[in-house]
């Protein structure tokens, strides 16, 4: 049986599934106009590069896609609301949060191409605030302790600054979580720990997951506040997070929920025929987290179809683009880039391996290795 | 018997259900083992057969999974848990290396541990982070577990089979490139490939190959491309702890020189310990330095670079033509 958000009184919503709300919640957010629009093309971006993501993987140019339709606000909202100084720290279908804060494209992609991720600059203080981040690291859960530890070292040497980290309903039954929260509580860490409940983790129901109602009541058990919020109106995303990450400043941890649903397959790999029917993923259509915001853009008079038509047609061009961009650049890997970066200082067998690989490689070429 | 052919993953499914079919106290748990059937369905048409008493999906947690799995143990039951890929045993080693391996060690046989767990290992899939490690020798480093890599269907049901059944915890690593590689005809019903016993796989004079899992088949083709030239053994080991030592052994004592053919990186793998067991127990028929073929010392790469990681037929057969020169 899958959640909704209405069936919790404590759920925090500013945009109900229709698309009716209170104007003056929505005022009291004080955003201006692009800031408005810009929650609303982040998701649009998000859902034109998943679009993208999908259909290389079908044509065999990317080996692994994670799919993100449906779960735009509960990605774009939380990354909002941030400043630019703060950290997020996320698993690897949010790609809406990382459009958010500004990380190219074509960045993302190359994810997907190679694996590993790149950053601009390596001094912390001249990052960009989408470089402010960890990386994926595919160990489920893994980095809930580890942006304790971030955040700590950073508030050790003097700085202001937040972590926002984020699991899944299936990550959060790690122990990982238990560890993550109870650093944070004990030592009155600036972190914001998100909850992302989409319900599966992978074929697995979240009521088989838990035991419990919401995940936000945990967070009694570490000292701080829970706060479950409706994970697909991306206002509410914002202001929870928002507040949270206020609060955390002061070195109040803060546990969020935002209750979703996953659309799509867990992953290209997925089949999610096998355990669920289109029939239980149609309610959460109704819900879906763009057009339900498309009603508050248009009382704003932010939003007409001819803008929708414009921003979707950019949001696809871009994604296009950035493929094409990450295809080429995945394109220049060579043998040698297996050992790249392995060690910051490798020691001497490695850079012979390095020699063995790319004599055997020359010596018999690229067809050999190949599979 | 009569017989099937199977895929390496299908014969890993019916030997579950073969043996859950003859003991009722075999019980199988992991992440998305039951109603999905596994991400490789590795447990597939187990939940429809045995209820979901019997095959359990449950929480994301290898810490869980593990201390669960020893717990039913030792109750009695014989549980079989799936890890989703051996990257992820990393969450459940806690549990395993402080638990399962002293069990029987620290209740003196009270408790054995009577326990299997499965999980795909190696590359070769374009899978993304930690679903390509091959890090089998830190289980065999650790004291207590009994080690297997199945390398063909019929091996991989009949290993099992003796898996379910040993009394002491059992790692059961499953090449996940060769799930569904080729088939092999499979004895319908339960039987037992015995633990610790390796599989000459091609008898030869010249050169002993030693290998195991998905690194089998190249180590073969090797063997056939230089077949005109060089005479190779190649020995699948089957069972990495307890190592058939004598079989090595003899192999060597046969051919005097030997490649060693694994996909795990170099430093510290077992490749190491068996030029050891050889220098100490056949040092006097060495005809040439033993050659080691792995996989690189590198974080394992993704994608298109995994290619470059994995030992293949021409790295093989370069490695043997070198040991026969000498
Ligand atoms: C420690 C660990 N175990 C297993 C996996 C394999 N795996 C990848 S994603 C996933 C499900 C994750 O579900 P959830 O945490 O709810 O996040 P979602 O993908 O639904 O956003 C699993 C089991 C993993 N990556 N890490």
């Amino acid at each position: 049986m899958t959640r909704v958000p209405e069936e919790y009184d404590e759920c925090k919503r500013i945009v109900a599934p229709d698309g009716s709300y209170d104007a003056a919640e929505v005022a009291a957010l004080e955003l201006d106009d692009d800031e408005f629009r810009e929650l609303y093309e982040s998701m649009v971006q998000a859902r034109a590069l998943e679009e993208r993501g999908r259909t290389l993987q079908r044509r065999g140019e990317f080996h692994f896609w994670m799919e993100c339709r449906g779960l735009e606000a509960a990605h774009v909202g939380p990354a909002a609301a941030l400043a630019d100084r703060d950290w997020l720290n996320t698993e690897w279908r949010q790609y809406g949060a990382h459009i958010q804060r500004g990380r190219p494209l074509e960045d993302i992609l190359l994810f997907w191409l190679r694996g590993y991720e790149t950053w601009e600059t390596d001094d912390i203080d001249r990052m960009d605030p989408y470089e402010r981040r960890l990386p994926h690291i595919v160990a489920v859960g893994t980095q809930l302790p580890q942006t304790a530890g971030l955040v700590w070292g950073r508030k050790l040497q003097g700085y202001d600054e937040v972590g926002l980290v984020t699991v899944g309903d299936g990550g959060a039954s790690k122990g990982d979580f238990h560890a993550g929260l109870n650093f944070a509580g004990v030592l009155e860490l600036p972190v914001v720990f998100l909850v992302l409940n989409n319900q599966w983790a992978i074929s697995t129901p979240v009521e088989e997951q838990t035991a419990a109602d919401t995940f936000a009541q945990r967070a009694a058990g570490y000292g701080f506040d829970g706060v479950l919020v409706d994970g697909n109106d991306v206002l509410a995303t914002y202001r929870e997070t928002r507040c949270a990450v206020e609060r955390a400043r002061d070195g109040e941890p803060v546990l969020l929920e935002a209750l979703t649903y996953r659309r799509g397959a867990h992953s290209s790999s997925d089949d999610h025929g096998r355990y669920r029917s289109e029939e239980a993923i149609e309610p959460w259509r109704e819900r879906d987290p763009i057009d339900r915001y498309e009603r508050v853009l248009e009382d704003r008079g932010l939003w007409d179809e001819e803008y929708a038509a414009s921003v979707r047609e950019a949001a696809e061009q871009r994604a296009r683009e950035a493929a094409d961009e990450a295809l080429a650049v995945a394109a220049e890997q060579g043998p040698g880039d297996v050992f790249d970066e392995v060690f910051a200082n490798p020691p001497d067998y490695v850079e012979s391996q390095r020699a063995e690989l790319l004599d055997l490689y020359e010596r018999h070429g690229e067809e050999a290795f190949r599979w | 018997m009569a017989a099937d052919t199977l895929t390496l993953v299908e014969a890993v499914a019916e030997g579950l259900h073969d043996e859950m079919a003859r003991d009722e106290s075999v019980v199988v748990l992991g992440e998305d083992v039951g109603r999905s059937g596994g991400v490789f369905r590795a447990t597939e048409g187990l939940r429809d057969a045995f209820g979901p008493d019997r095959v359990v999906d449950t929480p994301l947690t290898e810490t869980g999974i593990a201390g669960a799995a020893i717990g039913l143990a030792a109750s009695g039951l014989r549980p079989v848990a799936e890890i989703q890929f051996m990257g992820f045993t990393y969450a459940a080693l806690e549990q395993l290396f402080t638990r399962a391996a002293r069990m029987n060690a620290r209740s003196r046989g009270q408790f054995p541990g009577q326990l299997v767990v499965r999980a795909p290992f190696g590359g070769g899939v374009r899978a993304p982070d930690l679903h390509g490690e091959s890090m089998e020798a830190i289980f065999v480093h650790h004291p207590g577990f009994k080690v297997i890599v199945p390398s063909t269907p019929r091996d991989a049901k009949g290993l099992l089979t003796a898996a379910i059944r040993d009394p002491d915890p059992v790692l059961f690593f499953e090449p996940k490139k060769i799930y569904r590689a080729f088939r092999e005809a499979v004895p319908e019903g339960t039987y037992e490939v015995p633990i610790g016993d390796a599989s000459v796989r091609r008898e030869g004079e010249d050169v002993s190959a030693f290998t195991w899992g998905a690194m089998t088949r190249p180590t073969l083709d090797a063997a056939d491309e230089l077949a005109e030239e060089i005479d190779v053994e190649v020995v699948d080991l089957r069972t990495l702890s307890p190592m058939d030592r004598a079989t090595i052994v003899d192999s060597f004592k046969k051919t005097g020189r030997a490649v060693v053919v694994h996909e795990a990186p170099r430093t510290g793998g077992l490749a190491g310990e068996i030029t050891a067991l050889l220098q100490e127990e056949a040092l006097f028929y060495q005809e040439a330095p033993i050659a080691r073929v792995t996989g690189w010392d590198a974080v394992y790469p993704l994608y298109e670079l995994e290619d470059f990681q994995l030992p293949n037929a021409t790295r093989v057969t370069e490695a043997i033509r070198e040991v026969s020169e000498v």
